[in-house]
């Protein structure tokens, strides 16, 4: 199948990326790199993946489903929401100081340009995948009822993305440790997903 | 008595000319690149002068960072008076923040990729002086807030504060990272910074 073809082509590209940025620095890495470290010829490389932003962007999503996929489980398996977030960011934090392409996409903040503007972002969608059912079956559980509109969905799908990229900031940056992390987030972060959308802040202007 | 006030205020002028040449330096270069003697050069002044108002490159940033902080601190706590509604100040305030340190050129080399790393460090060390000029923007809200009891359960001025001036940078580099326009920025606020720090008015 053609399918799986380009997959493992895709696989081969990002790849090739991650090593190039490690390599050069995420400025300076060009498609020509791209191309001699993953063997396809620069024709290919500019058909299929276009320019040098949208490869970015393919890694961000790349390493984010990997990512995700890897989490879930520990999200499945935790008691309940509170848990669950904490996991998530605490565990992207240690990811993104790891990983240094993820790294140099935070330390650029190129990783807001790519994932909040872009309504498209495959990324996105598999947090949204994995959180909108998370929230919404707290809200049940806490409140018997759930009022978020689709728009109260993305917006905090959003600002858990702003925070994930804040926190991973915040450590790599800022050398601030994980007590003091899981302190901002229980205080100022996690409560804001337990909230049901106040009824006078949900109406756009 | 007269040519003490007179060197006092002379030495301000050659602080507030250092200033000057520093921030136009490190719009160009990174604060990194730029060295004590780039900003001499461009505020035409000696190296031995500058050693008289600064000790290094260092407390020249802070004394620029603690300058700007304290700018916008005095037109913070003018904001919020405007409105009684208690979370509604809180969310025109931060709000106005962004906005004004977006349009700070002092701000924008402070918090650009290529600086962050030294801006926080020079920050972190000192940030006492920092804190204390943020906190009089806010502080007669929190003071009405903790009058009123809204404030939200276990939290502390303290830490509200230092939460909220990492949040406001990081608004303020994702507002020029993005397209995020001013509606947005303030739903932002409102929605999801402002309900983590008060409590739901009864």
């Amino acid at each position: 199948m053609p399918e799986t073809k380009n997959n493992d082509r895709v696989t081969q590209v990002m790849e090739a990326v991650i090593t190039c940025i490690q390599k050069y620095g995420i400025q300076k890495v060009t498609m020509d790199d791209v191309a001699d470290m993953s063997g396809l010829s620069r024709i290919t490389l500019y058909r299929e993946f276009g320019n040098k932003q949208r490869l970015l962007n393919g890694v961000l999503d790349y390493r984010g489903q990997q990512f995700n996929a890897k989490i879930k489980e520990l999200i499945l398996n935790a008691k309940n929401l509170e848990e669950a977030l904490e996991i998530y960011f605490i565990t992207t934090c240690r990811a993104a100081v790891k990983d240094e392409s993820i790294k140099a996409m935070v330390e650029t903040h190129y990783v807001f340009q790519a994932v909040l503007d872009s309504k498209e972002s495959p990324l996105k969608k598999s947090v949204c995948d994995v959180w909108i059912p998370a929230i919404r079956k707290s809200h049940i559980e806490r409140y018997g009822h759930y009022t978020m509109t689709r728009e109260d969905e993305i917006e905090i799908i959003d600002w858990l993305i702003i925070m994930q990229a804040n926190f991973s900031r915040m450590t790599i940056e800022a050398n601030i440790d994980e007590d003091q992390i899981r302190r901002y987030l229980r205080r100022f972060v996690i409560p804001i997903f337990l909230q049901q959308p106040r009824a006078d802040i949900g109406s756009t202007a | 008595m007269a040519s003490s006030r007179k060197t006092q205020s002379d030495n301000e002028t050659l602080a507030d000319d250092l200033i000057k040449a520093a921030i136009k330096c490190f719009d160009r270069f990174s604060i990194r690149k730029t060295t004590v003697e780039d900003i001499c050069r461009e505020a035409k002044i000696s190296r031995p002068t500058f050693y008289k108002c600064f000790k290094n490159k260092r407390e020249l940033i802070l004394a620029i960072a603690g300058r700007e902080t304290r700018r916008l601190s005095l037109a913070m706590a003018k904001v919020g008076r405007r409105h009684k509604d208690l979370r509604r100040a809180f969310t025109e305030v931060i709000y106005f923040t962004v906005c004004e340190s977006r349009k700070s050129s002092v701000v924008r080399f402070l918090l650009n990729p290529e600086n962050l790393e030294f801006t926080l460090d020079v920050v972190r060390n000192t940030e006492d002086t920092l804190m204390s000029q943020h906190d009089i923007g806010l502080m007669p809200y929190y003071e009405k807030a903790e009058r009123l009891q809204l404030l939200r359960e276990g939290l502390d001025v303290v830490e509200i504060t230092r939460w909220l001036q990492m949040l406001e940078s990081l608004l303020v580099i994702y507002c020029n990272a993005s397209n995020l326009n001013d509606d947005e920025l303030y739903r932002i606020i409102e929605k999801f910074i402002v309900p983590a720090i008060l409590k739901d008015n009864p």
